[in-house]
């Protein structure tokens, strides 16, 4: 059996990501709240706006569907939706190009331009050539896609792409923005921003923010999507000032949190009412507020491949919490110099979700459940509260808002630890009794206890607090340490220090372990195309889809998911 | 007894006298200056620049802020510069060497009779050079243009920090450091009108930036040209118009065992051992997989007159 063919897998991958989703599928199986509906109204609102989530919070689902609500309607705003989810296959020049930062400027507003054009040609009307070439600045689209899949790939510029480059700037891509709206007879436009954290490159990061501040007008409102606990917004965007800051994480705390996050996977998943009710709450939490987690624990449950439900629920949730921690120590992977500091977040993670097992034993039983940890002295240490931060974008700690203060030297960061890691440990299972799914959520339903307090200095020995570190690598040609982080050549042999680029780590990954493979593509894989051993290999040849076609029955269908399984992998792993 | 002791009084004739000034002890031997022994090694143009640079570096690398006063500092960018003219000078050179359209171009084009006389056959290219400059991005591209017939894609940036930085040594080498009233024209008289005569103080930090910039705009250089030079020997677009409409011949067999001793000549002027470039054999097949990948694209496949690909 583990050997047939089996694209489901494939299929249940991909399908759980809403940019796979096509739009009127999107649209019909959107679960509405006052939550989303109020997310999704300052969406289209004047003001900039940036929503924040870990990844499969929904960010994108709710742009997409923003998109759509405006496409419907002419008294809306023209939206225009654009996708930097593929910023990373810039990173390799900020080694390899002086003009690096130029190019990525071009690079987001070519993009913004391309979008403002697919959005007009995207309304229920018709326009002539001559309008459109108009609007556009006559600019050729065409050979601004070019140009876009050409910094893509890293490649050359050649001197007229270099011209073309040169002319394209923030002041012209406002006008070719109102131009569009003009044509489209709507009032204004908003500018949906999507996978704008670029979190692996903190100088294109600041380029971009500076970019969506410049773009913004009377006229056009930029909205951005990213990832909690970043701060590095570069030294002229302050996001609280700039416009409003919406949290689109559900809260597990939040008191409609059930029948949020239930109503998604009524809408997605078939025959979800059938499952009994402790099992869909049990995942619900287990799914910490990311719809895509608790979509995919709730097909992997209806697969019944498990002997006993409480084995069956242990592994799937699991997965899910491994799945998270996996990804966020990859990131001492994509951050080589994250290494020691991912190091210090893993075993921090484990401690607070072994200090909230200790509370729940002791508290009360009947009547609270404990939840939350409350840490003081963050601010006075830098590197310790990028620990924290790193949890967060990870999506392995949730920050809850508003900062408590019990008097002028106490201020508290509060957190809960994902809710997958709690139940892995049964800290809500009551020691010595059986378990059963609906005495965890009975217990997850009560009230929270006053927050677990701990300072850092407590968490921490002050030698452990020493040995904070980013691990620099040495020197490439004579190998000597590094003195200082912000060193740029080597004060041993002279020469400049130069980083390694994470894209290239990324494309020398082995191609067979991608998640989502299954066991009958990669023995083919193995067999029958023993050249493609990483991602790169594959991705890097011509056409990928007709080297994929010489394996024995794999088609043009098949070749195709196979591609984008991988390339969403890369994209995932790399944002 | 007094003491006799001199006055400040002075009872010579000469009024202009008006500094004291010491004799020439000894004359300059200019001949005796030069390291006769130095034989030019065979490191690329790139890996030398970079090798003259890290000496530069070595020198103020590990020394305080305060130990890096103005003075040094525009000594150490000085040399900087050099070492920038010093690699456009070994590309140029390499190329006509080993570039056959290079040195085509330059077949025609006339030196001295001092030195056809006196330079080795591998250094004449220099005396093509005596009458360039390399002060400014303009005077690098049309010399790289006279010279090779070669354009250098350079982009807007890169042009720009070179520019802002030939003017800066031009304070250096000519007036101390001081802002001159033209300099100060090209860099932009709304944020220079005030600095007009003010020295130039370089920190150890803008040290570091300088040099990071020169060797960024020389690595830009360095890349480009080995583009432009690639291209011209794998046209993909037919040159002339109507009946005078061709193909000039590819160079390359596009096979790499074929191809590999033309590829290492071309590979070897513009590879750098020091910062460990990509093996040949990586570049040769991202550069005919690249060029194939055009041909098809332009031709559709139907290219006529051209040379099948050799099996």
């Amino acid at each position: 059996m583990d050997m047939d063919i089996n694209d489901k897998d494939i299929e249940l991958a991909l399908e759980q990501r809403a940019d796979y989703i096509p739009s009127k599928e999107l649209k019909q199986g959107t679960a509405t709240s006052d939550f989303f509906e109020n997310i999704v109204e300052n969406l289209l609102k004047k003001h900039t706006t940036l929503i924040v989530g870990p990844r499969g919070c929904g960010k994108t689902h709710m742009m997409r569907y923003a998109y759509m609500l405006c496409k419907e309607d002419n008294k809306r705003p023209l939206s225009i939706y654009v996708s930097f989810n593929r910023y990373y296959r810039l990173e390799p020049m900020l080694i390899s190009r002086a003009n690096a930062i130029s190019l990525f400027h071009v690079w987001v507003l070519s993009r913004v331009i391309l979008a403002t054009q697919e959005a007009l040609l995207d309304q229920y009307s018709d326009f002539s050539e001559s309008e459109l070439e108009e609007a556009i600045n006559y600019i050729s689209p065409e050979k601004l896609h070019d140009l876009v899949a050409k910094l893509e790939r890293s490649h050359p510029l050649s001197q007229e792409e270099l011209y073309l480059a040169d002319s394209i700037s923030i002041h012209g891509t406002r006008k070719i923005i109102e131009l569009h709206t003009k044509l489209s007879e709507r009032g204004r436009a908003v500018l949906l921003l999507d996978d704008a954290a670029l979190t692996l490159t903190p100088e294109y990061m600041v380029e971009f923010f500076e970019i969506l501040r410049s773009l913004k007008s009377p006229y056009i409102s930029p909205k951005a999507s990213v990832y909690p606990g970043t701060t590095e917004y570069g030294p002229r965007f302050h996001p609280a000032q700039e416009g409003s800051v919406e949290n689109v994480w559900l809260s597990v705390t939040s008191p409609q949190y059930l029948e949020n996050i239930s109503s998604i996977a009524n809408l997605r998943i078939k025959g979800f009412k059938d499952i009994p009710e402790e099992i869909r709450e049990y995942l619900a939490y287990a799914a910490f507020g990311i719809p895509r987690a608790y979509l995919q624990m709730m097909v992997e449950f209806q697969k019944k491949e498990y002997s006993t439900l409480q084995q069956g629920l242990n592994r799937i949730v699991q997965n899910n919490i491994e799945a998270r921690k996996v990804e966020f120590l990859s990131l001492s992977l994509k951050v080589p110099k994250l290494r020691s500091i991912i190091e210090q977040g893993d075993s921090l993670f484990s401690r607070l979700v072994d200090l909230l097992k200790d509370a729940n034993d002791k508290v009360d039983a009947k009547d609270t459940k404990q939840l939350l940890i409350g840490i003081t002295g963050l601010n006075n240490q830098p590197m310790v509260q990028r620990v924290f931060n790193l949890l967060v974008e990870a999506g392995l700690l949730y920050p809850v808002p508003e900062k408590v203060s019990h008097g002028e030297d106490r201020k508290y960061d509060r957190y809960i630890p994902h809710i997958s890691a709690l139940l892995s440990k049964r800290v809500f299972s009551a020691k010595g009794r059986g378990w059963s799914a609906k005495a965890v959520t009975e217990k997850l339903n009560q009230k929270s206890a006053q927050p677990l307090r701990r300072s850092v200095s407590s968490l921490f020995t002050d030698n452990q607090l020493s040995s904070f570190k980013f691990d620099l690598p040495a020197c490439a040609v004579c190998t000597q340490e590094r003195v200082t982080p912000t060193q740029k050549f080597c004060h041993n042999c002279g020469n400049e220090l130069l980083d390694s680029s994470t894209f290239e780590t990324c494309m020398s990954l082995p191609l067979h372990d991608i998640p989502g493979l299954t066991k009958w593509t990669i023995s083919k894989l193995k067999q029958e195309l023993p050249g493609f051993k990483t991602i790169g290999d594959l991705l890097s040849v011509q056409d990928p889809g007709t080297e994929l076609r010489k394996i024995h029955r794999v088609g043009q269908a098949r070749a195709e998911k196979i591609i984008k399984l991988v390339t969403s992998f890369a994209d995932e792993f790399l944002q | 007894m007094t003491k006799i002791l001199p006055t400040n009084a002075t009872s010579s004739a000469d009024y202009s006298a008006i500094v004291k000034v010491a004799p020439f002890g000894k004359m300059l031997a200019t001949e005796e200056l030069f390291n006769k022994t130095y034989k030019e090694s065979n490191v690329s143009p790139i890996d030398e620049f970079i090798g003259n640079s890290n000496k530069l570096n070595l020198l103020w690398l590990s020394l305080s802020d305060e130990e890096v006063v103005p003075e040094f500092s525009n000594i150490l960018f000085l040399g900087y510069f050099s070492a920038v003219e010093s690699y456009i000078r070994a590309l140029i050179r390499s190329l006509i060497q080993h570039d056959i359209y290079s040195f085509k171009c330059a077949e025609s084009q006339e030196i001295s009779f001092g030195a056809a006389l006196h330079h080795s056959k591998e250094l004449l290219p220099e005396a093509l050079m005596d009458s360039h400059s390399f002060v400014s991005s303009g005077n690098i591209l049309r010399t790289f243009k006279s010279l090779t017939d070669i354009d250098v894609a350079m982009d807007e940036s890169s042009i720009q920090e070179l520019d802002k930085i030939c003017q800066l040594r031009h304070c250096c080498v000519h007036r101390f450091g001081k802002l001159g009233a033209k300099n100060a024209m090209v860099l932009g008289l709304s944020t220079h009108s005030t600095l007009f005569e003010k020295p130039l103080v370089l920190s150890k930090n803008d040290l570091i930036l300088i040099s990071g910039t020169l060797r960024s705009v020389v690595k830009t250089i360095n890349n480009a040209a080995y583009k432009s030079v690639l291209d011209r020997t794998f046209p993909v677009a037919p040159t002339g118009k109507g009946d005078a409409r061709k193909f000039e011949k590819i160079l390359w067999q596009r096979d790499y065992n074929l191809d590999k001793g033309l590829f290492s000549k071309y590979y070897k002027i513009f590879y750098s051992k020091h910062e460990k470039s990509p093996a040949a054999k990586e570049m040769y097949m991202r550069f005919i997989s690249e060029k194939e990948q055009l041909l098809q694209k332009i031709a559709g496949g139907k290219r006529q007159g051209e040379a099948p690909k050799p099996k």
